[in-house]
């Protein structure tokens, strides 16, 4: 995903805020997980433990991404796992090491972050004074490279999109709780 | 620059006085017009707020010169949010009629065509006479704001047509009338032209900055709703502040999902998820978290049943019914009796780890034998009914 140094693209949803609703995330989330998991373990036997892990771990994301969709992070996070299955099944050779995992935020986010700082001073000029600026600018960076997709938002966009990131990230994380608990 | 709307009065010889008579007149008819205004607006701000002017550009003659200082002072005491003050605004005029019964008419213009949207965020505000911007009042409504806030103003265009009155004014009018530090009033008409907004004093007045505001506002009203989700945001007001907790939080979920994926791929191989189909049927919140609180005593409470647990016919009585409701929804389809057993499994698995283990392998007995007998479905539905009660208090 390309980063956009120049100002983003302000979009202005009018839609009514949509809200996930816990239910329904997990009973989405299980269903696309736990057969996908029966799945790896049905198929893979011999595989090294680290690609099972990576497996597990597009998997897990792909179950984020089928329960909570029609936002924008959920979308840029389907982009990033189609890209990286995409890597993955041409360099079909050994262990993928899990650091070019896409959902791992960190990694990518080196790549964006002088363009960022580009961008976010020109957005962000006018907040406050310049010491609050730069600190507030700094943060809004770092989230925006948490979110999925954060790059391409506008900070408008990109709160918008937390709060329903935020609440599926809580949902996942009990869903993975019960999952591994059970089964150790 | 001002229009005349009434062109009948000759409004060169407008006297104060006559101006002040009319400004009473205007009272009478906002409070004639009060259903109106209310009615068009029902935020609570709206008779404090509502502050129509429509001030169209007019012939100069209109208006003695020396007179509209003077006019500003009467005129604008209308923005004052106390509605006890007399609030010398015009109610929206129906086209035309009204005009007619004010002297004032000449010096104090409308539009005809505009009725009032009742936005404002209902602060008073007195504009300083030498910082009116009269072409700011170009064919938009101008809202009040605070005087002390220095806040700036948004004015919305308004369509012409009167049928959007206060539609869309009450959109933020009931948020932030009563605040202290009176908000930027942003009214989205359900046909916006355009958004003005009117700088503050000592504000900067370029455009990109005001709707730099303008955006700001929006991203601190976001904020808010961010609180509620971060753990522990409550209490922390700045902004600064919050957006450290709201990273950290983030950062922190998101390790605990690479962390748990983790421990699944680990846990894969002896992955046993026969019970699955229960969790594609229908699968409760999960409230992983809050099963162990739950489930706990019920559990504890009858251990020497699950021994006993042999045949299909003790299901009922080992299986602790509240166990099986809190992982069913509230109408669980009784077709699948295996599926009750799996919760029961599950339920047990879940809440903790200490006694997990005794049951786990007795739960794998019994359920291997569940499944092979054939449940009355009558049976769990009889169990069903007073658990589900108890699930959704709980739930």
């Amino acid at each position: 995903m390309e980063g956009q140094a120049a100002k983003r693209r302000r979009v202005y949803s009018i839609e009514p805020k949509k809200v996930v609703e816990e239910a329904v995330f997990t009973r989405n989330y299980m269903n696309y997980l736990v057969p996908a998991l029966m799945k790896i373990k049905a198929g893979k036997r011999s595989s090294h433990c680290c690609e099972i892990q990576n497996v597990v771990k597009h998997e897990v994301d792909m179950a984020m991404v089928f329960s909570a969709q029609g936002f924008a992070w959920s979308n840029a996070l389907k982009a990033n796992l189609q890209r990286y299955q995409n890597e993955h099944s041409s360099s079909s050779g050994g262990p993928i090491i899990t650091s070019n995992n896409p959902s791992n935020s960190s990694s990518k986010s080196i790549k964006y972050v002088n363009k960022d700082i580009k961008g976010e001073e020109y957005e962000d000029g006018f907040i406050n004074n310049n010491n609050n600026n730069n600190n507030n600018n700094s943060k809004l960076r770092c989230l925006r490279r948490l979110i999925p997709g954060g790059e391409d938002m506008c900070n408008e966009q990109m709160v918008e999109e937390l709060e329903s990131y935020i609440s599926c990230l809580k949902m996942q994380v009990n869903v993975l709780q019960y999952l591994a608990d059970k089964n150790c | 620059m001002l229009h005349c709307l009434n062109s009948n009065a000759s409004g060169s010889e407008m006297t104060v006085l006559e101006r002040q008579r009319a400004t009473i007149k205007w009272q009478h008819n906002n409070n004639h017009h009060q259903g109106y205004s209310s009615s068009s607006s029902p935020s609570p701000s709206s008779s404090s707020s509502i502050s129509l002017v429509q001030v169209q550009s007019s012939s100069p003659a209109c208006l003695a010169a020396g007179a509209w200082p003077k006019l500003d002072n009467n005129f604008l005491m209308g923005f004052t949010s106390s509605p006890s003050s007399g609030f010398p605004l015009p109610p929206p005029p129906p086209p035309t009629t009204s005009a007619a019964s004010f002297d004032l008419n000449s010096a104090i213009s409308r539009t005809s065509s505009c009725p009032l949207p009742s936005l404002a965020e209902g602060k008073e505000t007195t504009t300083p006479n030498n910082k009116r911007k009269t072409d700011k009042f170009h064919n938009t409504k101008v809202v009040a704001s605070d005087n002390d806030n220095k806040d700036k103003r948004v004015k919305v265009a308004a369509p012409n047509d009167s049928a959007t009155v206060g539609k869309k004014g009450t959109q933020d009018c009931g948020d932030n009338s009563n605040k202290d530090n009176s908000k930027v009033s942003e009214v989205q008409n359900q046909k916006p032209d355009y958004i003005h907004v009117r700088a503050r004093r000592g504000q900067a007045t370029d455009s990109h900055s005001l709707a730099e505001r303008v955006r700001r506002e929006k991203i601190s009203e976001r904020m808010k709703f961010l609180q509620d989700l971060v753990p522990g945001c409550n209490k922390i007001t700045g902004k600064a502040g919050m957006l450290d907790e709201i990273i950290n939080y983030v950062q922190s979920l998101q390790r605990q999902v690479e962390f748990l994926s983790m421990k699944l791929a680990a846990v894969n191989p002896r992955l046993d998820f026969n019970m699955d189909d229960l969790f594609t049927r229908e699968v409760f919140p999960a409230c992983a978290a809050s099963f162990p609180a739950i489930e706990m005593s019920p559990n504890m409470a009858n251990p020497a049943s699950y021994l006993h647990f042999n045949s299909s016919q003790q299901i009922d009585a080992g299986i602790n019914p509240q166990d099986i409701s809190l992982r069913r929804t509230i109408s669980a389809p009784v077709s699948a009796p295996e599926t009750f057993l799996d919760s029961s499994c599950f339920t047990q698995t879940l809440p903790s780890s200490t006694w997990e283990g005794d049951f786990q392998n007795l739960y794998s007995v019994a359920f291997d034998q569940a499944r092979a007998a054939s449940f009355p479905s009558q049976l769990f539905t009889g169990l069903l009914e007073p658990s589900n009660l108890k699930m959704e208090m709980e739930m």
